[in-house]
């Protein structure tokens, strides 16, 4: 193992400390899900086009896929496994679930990630921010129109 | 541009650096020279990366280089640091209200999560043709400010774009800052796309000033349609002290057909590129009139 290709990190991942050798080639996603084994988060595309990866780092939604694990060093990492704790679910995924915003469930971890983001830094979000927000997402069984409505009866609730 | 699939693959494996001052990172720029690449936003060089198009020896990340993410404006001229987000220009109410060109096309790059990321030098110093911000930085005026082994420069962006992803970045030399000196009154960018992700089929800007019904310092650039992003000047030339009438952008529409050279490739064809770049002239001319006010 040549050390120069590698890199010690310390960073957090849903609150917990981790501190690791990571190999300067990995990227958060395949570290996510191989080393720290949190298979939530899911690898569609690999090239930051689909969104299946997306966590939260440092308070913004990104493609985890994009980014190489050491550069995440000193960062605080949300995935979706880090939304629901011991019984309890994140208001986020119980809006997707009442409007069954999901099929296959593949690309929804994703979307929830992005959506967590959204609505943490504007709560007020209209429906054309939630289109912005979620616009790089693909979602292969097309549940695109369920995700939408999930949020406008959020909105509609709201009120 | 290679071949339509390509096969994603880990990186090869390579040193890292993070360095924390720009000297720092000049230095070990230096020393690998042609193997290293710099990384900001990673969301070009990740990828390229995997499909094995880059492969460098040495990665230096330079974004926890302090007060390169600013938007600002000193001595009239607009400032924007080199590490500034297209999140953060998208968000920005000072482009917004005073920059439409460069805010509109901070709203169709990428996706979200790439623009939370995506740096605006690092999508200057990619130079792709397709790129959404060299259009309206070119329309504007831009100048890059470099840092390097030999101290500072100031180079005009037309200047610094050599060809397809080439630019005049010497080895050691990082950009700090985008410089922006006009700020015309008429701004519009447009960009004609297939879905929300994609590069541009062709992307165009114009901006302009707009008294007593004439216009003056017409700038109009074009995307996707050549090697580099081009300036059409012949068409800036005819309409450069002109009334802005149905007819007068009818003709220059046409010009624009012939100082573009569109390919045919996996987003469009030829023919429709240089079909819409007479439209999307018409387009974005009269947006920028109507001065459109974004979200």
């Amino acid at each position: 193992m040549n050390t120069k290709f590698y890199t010690d990190i310390s960073f957090k991942v849903n609150g917990k400390q981790h501190r690791l050798k990571a190999k300067n080639n990995w990227t958060l996603l395949k570290l996510l899900r191989d080393n720290l084994g949190l298979t939530g988060t899911k690898r569609g595309c690999d090239t930051g086009d689909c969104g299946a990866c997306t966590v939260i780092m440092d308070g913004k939604a990104c493609h985890s896929c994009l980014i190489l694990a050491p550069d995440i060093d000193g960062k605080e990492i949300t995935t979706i496994e880090g939304l629901s704790v011991d019984e309890s679910i994140d208001p986020i995924q119980e809006m997707f679930m009442n409007g069954g915003a999901y099929q296959c469930g593949f690309c929804i971890p994703g979307m929830i990630m992005s959506s967590k983001a959204l609505l943490a830094e504007n709560p007020d979000a209209t429906l054309a921010d939630v289109k912005r927000a979620l616009d790089g997402h693909l979602c292969r069984c097309g549940t695109y129109n369920q995700v939408l409505n999930a949020f406008a009866v959020r909105e509609s609730n709201e009120k | 541009m290679s071949s339509v699939v390509s096969f994603i693959k880990q990186p090869k494996e390579f040193e890292y650096f993070a360095l924390s001052s720009l000297e720092e990172a000049s230095k070990i720029l230096l020393a690998y020279g042609e193997n290293a690449h710099i990384l900001a936003g990673g969301t070009d060089v990740v990828p390229n990366m995997k499909r094995g198009r880059l492969s460098p020896k040495s990665i230096v990340n330079i974004k926890r280089i302090p007060n390169l993410s600013y938007i600002h404006i000193e001595d009239s001229i607009l400032k924007i640091g080199a590490l500034t987000t297209i999140e953060d220009i998208r968000k920005s109410s000072l482009l917004r209200d005073n920059y439409q060109a460069l805010h509109m096309a901070s709203e169709v790059m990428g996706t979200q999560n790439i623009r939370n990321v995506a740096t605006i030098a690092g999508n200057v110093c990619r130079a792709s043709p397709a790129s959404d911000m060299i259009p309206p930085l070119m329309a504007l005026g831009a100048n890059l400010k470099i840092f390097g082994p030999d101290g500072e420069r100031i180079v005009p962006l037309e200047d610094f774009l050599v060809g397809p992803e080439k630019t005049q970045l010497r080895i050691g030399e990082i950009v700090t800052e985008i410089r922006v000196p006009k700020q015309p009154k008429k701004q519009a960018f447009l960009k004609l796309k297939r879905v929300s992700h994609d590069l541009a089929k062709i992307n165009i800007c114009a901006v302009f000033d707009y008294a007593e019904n004439r216009c003056s310092n017409i700038r109009i650039t074009v995307g996707s349609v050549a090697p580099k992003v081009v300036r059409v000047k012949r068409t800036e030339e005819f309409l450069e002290g002109k009334e802005l009438n149905d007819e007068v952008i009818e003709a220059a529409g046409r010009i624009v057909q012939t100082e573009i050279s569109p390919i045919t490739d996996i987003r469009s064809t030829a023919d429709y590129r240089r079909k819409m770049g007479k439209v999307l002239l018409k387009r974005v001319i009269k947006t920028a009139l109507e001065r459109r006010v974004a979200r």
